[in-house]
């Protein structure tokens, strides 16, 4: 949903107006939340990277020049904010979480489980271009600019990453592709 | 998978038809693609949180914070190693020795190698191109009759309230002329088009506003 008098509240916001900072924090809660828990998987984590990455627009806000979409600068920065910390996380040699989505938990959860899980298993560059293509709907060429690599590597990770999710999920999953094919 | 063919699919090295005609004689290239699909439809169902309650009051918090900070504080605290000259902090020196080079090294490559990408924007056809490019017609004629008015006003600017305008202008002036750079390469980026709307009319705006301020 587009901003009503995006412009405007961004201007706002770089006069240092702090009013005009919770309306655009308000706007892009949702969105950049469900981004940021897809990528990290935890809902602690995933409030604290948006944290960060408001922090950070705040900062840098002033060198935002209206010469591109605001949303895909901001995108940009909170999926940065993720992946910095999806990295970090490798570095400490942290494996795959063992969290379960918090949320509701209905028939074919256990299913759901197991595919948050084997997402949540990715490598982190996996991870990053799965969640931002296959999850957020957002076109290969945009997540290789929010991630600062080429086109042809967000491809090349994208069918790394479903490979790595058929091999973990296949066992679990051919009963549906019996119901699918019939 | 010993099949090449959903591999070169899905790098788009063949088309769509292409690999469906494939699929249907290949097995093991129908299930990959099928597990594939079941895979993206659960993933893209998978819940999140909508709200974070209380984050917005921990980021303006925050937010105090920074800016009643003293200026150079501000500054230490946005560098990623504020102790590097703590001894224990050796490592930091090579790995900044280290990244530099390899920053060098990335950005003559990156020049060398990257062919220059256009930003993703929203395509505006040619008809709302065209009602667009008449409305920025319309606010530069309005802009350039206010203009000649208030021109005497700007320049002669002393009171503090008339400064305030004259920088308002000024930033604006920056903003249409950086929107106007953009569309001279690209002229049916949506986004920079609204953006350049909206300043023309913050600019129409604020000089009507310093008008009824000399009249008052
Ligand atoms: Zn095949």
């Amino acid at each position: 949903m587009p901003l009503e008098n995006e412009y405007a509240l961004i201007r706002r916001c770089q006069d240092g107006d702090l009013k005009a900072f919770e309306a655009l924090y308000y706007h892009y809660e949702t969105p950049m939340l469900s981004l940021a828990y897809r990528m990290l998987g935890t809902r602690e984590e995933a409030e604290d990277a948006l944290q960060d990455a408001f922090l950070k627009l705040h900062r840098n806000i002033g060198k935002y020049r209206f010469d591109a979409a605001f949303a895909s600068w901001f995108y940009r920065i909170v999926a940065n904010a993720c992946y910095d910390r999806l990295r970090k996380r490798k570095r400490a040699g942290e494996v795959g979480l063992d969290t379960v989505p918090e949320t509701g938990i209905e028939e074919h959860s256990d299913l759901r489980v197991y595919i948050q899980k084997a997402i949540n298993d990715l490598p982190p560059q996996l991870k990053a271009c799965f969640v931002l293509h296959v999850q957020e709907g957002f076109k290969m060429r945009e997540v290789a600019e929010m991630l600062g690599t080429r086109e042809g590597t967000v491809k090349a990770h994208i069918f790394r990453a479903k490979a790595r999710l058929r091999d973990a999920l296949a066992p679990r999953l051919r009963g549906f592709i019996c119901d699918e094919m019939s | 998978m010993k099949c090449p063919e959903y591999r070169r699919f899905c790098m788009g090295e063949i088309p769509l038809d292409e690999f469906a005609a494939h699929r249907e004689s290949c097995a093991e290239c129908r299930e990959a693609a099928t597990l594939d699909e079941i895979i993206e439809c659960r993933a893209q169902q998978l819940p999140a949180p909508a709200s974070a309650p209380g984050l917005w009051t921990r980021i303006a918090h925050r937010l105090e914070q920074e800016q009643s900070a003293p200026r150079w504080k501000k500054w230490l605290e946005r560098l990623p190693w504020v102790d590097v000259f703590d001894p224990r902090r050796q490592m930091v020196w090579r790995y900044a020795a280290a990244l530099v080079v390899v920053a060098v090294v990335g950005i003559v490559a990156l020049q060398v190698l990257r062919p220059a990408e256009p930003m993703p924007r929203n395509l505006l056809t040619e008809k709302a191109l065209e009602r667009v490019e008449s409305l920025e017609v319309e606010y530069e004629m309005a802009i350039g009759e206010l203009e000649t008015i208030a021109a005497p006003m700007i320049a002669a600017a002393d009171t503090e309230l008339m400064l305030r305008y004259r920088d308002r202008l000024e930033t604006i002036d920056t903003h249409i002329r950086r929107c106007r750079a953009v569309l001279a390469e690209d002229g049916a980026n949506a986004h920079v088009r609204r953006y350049l709307l909206a300043a023309y009319r913050d600019k129409k705006e604020t000089l009507t506003q310093l008008l009824a301020l000399a009249d008052g």
